[in-house]
């Protein structure tokens, strides 16, 4: 199989193409994963690859209705269908939230820039997920599990607020199994039968070693409470700004850079992110 | 380099160019102007001295359609646009360095095919001007790119002909091949004369002189000084008073944020995704859907919306964000002066 | 699909608002009543049906024998909507409140006032007596807005009601701004939807939308005073279409 992911930025460019136009594609697999959230398996109505990188995110048209910016869930390496995580949380998602399979939808991205994962090689790796913020990091997750022996230690840690909204229960479950991976997950609210740790997800950071701090990347997505307290652990364990990977939520109208409704600071979002270097956002202060 | 035109000559060149073009320009409303499609050439203003809001609504329409679909099964999504042959005559200084902005924003990273097809179209013709007190363009490098022949000869003019009111005449500088072809094609103004030549000299070094605002900073000194200032209190100072309505982002010729809602047909079987013009100040610009609002106070707006012109924008095209036009002041009900504004942040942060 | 069966209802109102719901473009009548099923309409239709989905109220809430008459519409609407500005705030109705009834009856009836009929309690919205679901609001309402509102309830989505002022439309049709021409405008506070019908005709704002949800009330005083205002003119302008406080239901 081939991996072969390009580190420089991906721009959806549309040269023959106009950037407003959605594609169709069809619904192919609907799963409830939480109360609020559904997984979905989608294509093009051609069968073409998306051709994304971890990290970037697709506008999903429901026409009549408008676009909701949603973060693609599945790695790269899944051809010919992609796969969206999507929580309902406004007009267009309950709209989506309403279909069947066999429903199109329209599709215009990938957008933005994702992770870069060269820049992963041969390090550690560090995952923290909060909430649906596992849903943009999964792509990348399901990647390194795929390409694992490319990298040294990896550890995910995953926090939701109740046991009832883990997502991907079964992949979670198979990741807790998974010798090859360091894994953690916390609830800020316990329920019956939990056994695991209970707190925000920073109670997690004590159980996290840290060999070589210079040679870790951590990769975090979650709510936008989390990440200022998360990067304050990470750096608390010497792992440089430059390794740290934020993927940021904003409200992506147009995805191509002109709308401004994502811009933080000089940056527009849907462009330039919404995977970030913190060194390259720290001094932003609308960031986090 | 200049042909000269009595009044009488520009007249019957722009009724020239109404009879067979799609021409706009600037009409008297009320005690104000506004740019309208010309039907008659008697109602288009070239002496006026400012607009209501700027000709980027030629370019980015208030409302546009983006693209057409069907509430159907197969919703067959299809392209909307609708640019034409367009000639948009007597633009000030600052609204031709606006529209030159608003290329690069429209050109840069992903090509917005609305605006640069009717861009493409588009021929300027731009008109000289006295300063009124709130014009600070000389400020914002703007009065120097348009005027200064010495730099236009090097670069791409910002118009395709400009006309240089000297009194009883108009000089007129032609910048683009296709406004010379215009020109030759509707006019045959006459070379300068020396006493035409000098008389324009003493009529740009009079609007030189006529600056009569404070900006105490240039487009340099402002991307100095606005990384210092995100914690300043001048932010609050103005939030207490401004109404946070979108006015000075609407009427401003670089503004060019815009929201994207969708239209349905009553039949319930059409719509269209259409644009229309957005505001960074309006409370819900930068709220996601989960109710998160990463600029929540008046205050974080205004200085979203200040950065973006003195910074921002310079950083990422190389331009000025703002064109010193002033109309933001103008049209303010709560009177927040943009010059007042960056003075005092200067002020505050020299004090600190 | 079957069509939804929809009804208007007045109270106390000019019926204006109703009036538009008729006003509109030939094509946009047909199409209108090819999405749904109009079946009680007194301004419009003589038939009466008493099942529907969808109730439209026009007018404030005046007497208790009003409210007996909105719960039971209460009762059999799938979905209830509040029509122009008495029904959403109490509109101009509402200016009574402040006064006696002795005083407001010889005001307005003058030798009639101590009619029986004339009786009536504090007038309130809607919202004050049952559950409203939405609320179109305006003196008169806007005709596409109630189209764009008939729209959204078909296609099962939340309405939505811009959230910004009337000047951000004033600014879109290119209007002289009432201030320019020294006068005063509730527009920079009010709630736009109107297509800023008033300025475009070179009148005033008079706030009959209401408030946007963060007005800076403040600065529309001082702006108001800074034009000439007295303190009482300021409160009149504010007060003209939102007189209704909660205290008037005890009245």
């Amino acid at each position: 199989m081939s991996n072969t992911i390009t580190a420089a930025p991906v721009r959806h460019k549309n040269t023959d193409t106009n950037m407003f136009l959605p594609r169709m594609a069809k619904i192919n697999k609907i799963e409830v994963m939480t109360e609020k959230e559904t997984y979905y398996e989608l294509e093009y109505l051609d069968k073409s690859d998306l051709g994304h990188n971890p990290g970037q995110f697709v506008e999903v048209s429901i026409f009549g209705i408008g676009e909701a910016p949603i973060s693609i869930s599945s790695p790269p390496t899944v051809k010919g269908k992609f796969e969206l995580c999507i929580r309902n949380a406004g007009m267009v998602t309950n709209k989506i939230h309403q279909l069947k399979e066999g429903a199109m939808v329209g599709i215009r991205g990938p957008f933005g820039t994702g992770f870069d994962v060269n820049n992963f090689k041969g390090k550690n790796v560090l995952f923290v997920a909060g909430g649906l913020g596992y849903a943009p990091l999964r792509s990348l997750i399901n990647y390194v599990v795929e390409t694992r022996k490319d990298y040294k230690d990896v550890t995910l840690l995953y926090g939701t607020r109740e046991p009832k909204e883990i997502l991907y229960k079964k992949e979670i479950e198979a990741l807790e199994k998974n010798k090859d991976i360091n894994f953690h997950i916390t609830v800020d609210r316990g329920a019956e039968g939990w056994t695991k740790n209970v707190g925000v997800i920073t109670t997690l950071f004590p159980k996290v070693k840290i060999d070589d701090p210079k040679n870790t990347i951590v990769a975090v997505c979650g709510p936008p409470i989390m990440y200022k307290f998360v990067v304050m652990e990470v750096l608390a364990k010497n792992i440089p700004a430059e390794n740290i990977y934020l993927s940021l939520e904003r409200r992506m109208k147009c995805g191509v850079g002109k709308c401004g409704h994502c811009q933080i600071n000089s940056v527009y979002v849907c462009c330039e992110g919404p995977v970030f270097n913190y060194a390259q956002i720290r001094d932003f202060k609308e960031a986090i | 380099m200049h042909k000269a035109m009595t009044r009488a000559e520009v007249a019957l060149f722009a009724e020239n160019l109404v009879k067979t073009n799609v021409v706009y320009g600037v009409v008297a409303k009320d005690k104000q102007f506004a740019w309208d499609r010309i039907s008659d050439h008697k109602e288009m203003v070239l002496d006026y001295p400012t607009t209501i809001s700027s000709p980027k609504k030629y370019f980015l329409p208030p409302t546009e359609t983006l693209i057409e679909f069907k509430l159907a099964a197969n919703p067959d999504p299809k392209f909307v646009n609708h640019s034409q042959e367009a000639i948009l005559f007597g633009m000030h200084a600052c609204d031709l360095y606006a529209t030159k902005m608003l290329d690069h924003a429209f050109e840069d990273t992903n090509k917005d095919p609305n605006y640069l097809e009717k861009r493409k179209k588009a021929i300027l013709i731009g008109v000289s001007c006295m300063p009124d007190p709130d014009c600070f363009c000389n400020k914002m490098s703007v009065d120097e790119e348009v005027h200064n022949e010495a730099k236009i000869s090097k670069k791409e003019a910002l118009y395709d002909i400009f006309f240089k009111n000297i009194g009883h005449k108009f000089l007129v500088s032609v910048g683009t091949k296709r406004g010379e072809e215009l020109l030759a094609k509707y006019a045959k103004p006459a070379e300068a004369t020396k006493e035409e030549l000098d008389q324009l000299k003493v009529v740009e070094k009079k609007r030189v002189e006529s600056f009569t605002n404070d900006m105490k900073l240039d487009v340099d000194q402002l991307v100095k000084l606005l990384p210092k200032t995100h914690k300043s209190p001048v932010w609050k100072e103005n939030a207490d008073k401004c109404f946070a309505c979108g006015t000075c982002n609407l009427v401003c010729p670089t503004c060019y944020c815009f929201n994207i809602s969708e239209t349905v047909k009553l039949n319930l079987a059409e719509g269209s995704r259409d644009r229309d013009w957005d505001s960074c100040m309006l409370p819900q610009f930068a709220e996601v859907a989960g109710g998160e609002n990463f600029r929540e106070h008046v205050a974080d707006r205004l200085r979203h919306r200040l950065m973006r012109k003195g910074l921002y924008i310079k950083e990422k095209f190389n331009m000025s964000g703002c064109t010193g036009c002033g109309r933001c002041y103008r049209n303010c009900t709560a009177d927040i002066s943009i010059v007042k504004m960056f003075n005092r942040l200067k002020e505050v942060s020299e004090n600190e | 699909m079957s069509k939804p069966k929809i009804a208007f209802f007045d109270f106390t109102s000019c019926e204006g608002c109703q009036l538009e719901v008729l006003n509109q473009e030939p094509q946009d009548m047909i199409d209108l009543l090819n999405a749904v099923e109009i079946v009680n309409f007194r301004e419009a239709i003589s038939d009466k049906g008493q099942d529907y989905d969808i109730a439209f109220i026009e007018g404030s809430i005046s007497r208790p024998a009003d409210e007996t008459r909105i719960k039971k519409i209460r009762r059999q609407a799938k979905l209830l909507v509040a029509l122009g500005a008495c029904a959403c705030t109490g509109g101009l109705n509402a200016i009574k409140n402040k006064y006696s009834a002795e005083d407001y009856k010889n005001y307005v009836y003058k030798d009639k006032a101590h009619y029986e009929r004339l009786d009536s309690y504090a007038a309130r919205p809607v919202s004050a007596v049952v559950k409203v679901d939405f609320e179109i609001p305006g003196c008169p309402i806007n005709r596409f807005e109630f189209l764009k509102v008939v729209k959204s309830l078909l296609l099962g989505v939340t309405p939505q009601l811009p959230e910004y002022p009337v000047c951000v439309e004033c600014k879109m049709k290119d209007n002289v701004c009432l201030y320019q021409r020294g006068e005063v405008c509730m527009g920079p506070v009010t709630r736009a939807g109107c297509d800023a019908i008033c300025p475009s005709f070179g009148e005033a704002c008079t706030g009959c939308r209401g408030f946007v949800t963060h007005p800076n009330i403040n600065a529309q005083k001082d702006v108001l005073a800074k034009h000439g205002l007295s303190a009482e003119d300021v409160m009149l302008n504010f007060t003209m279409f939102n007189n209704f406080s909660k205290e008037d239901t005890t009245r």
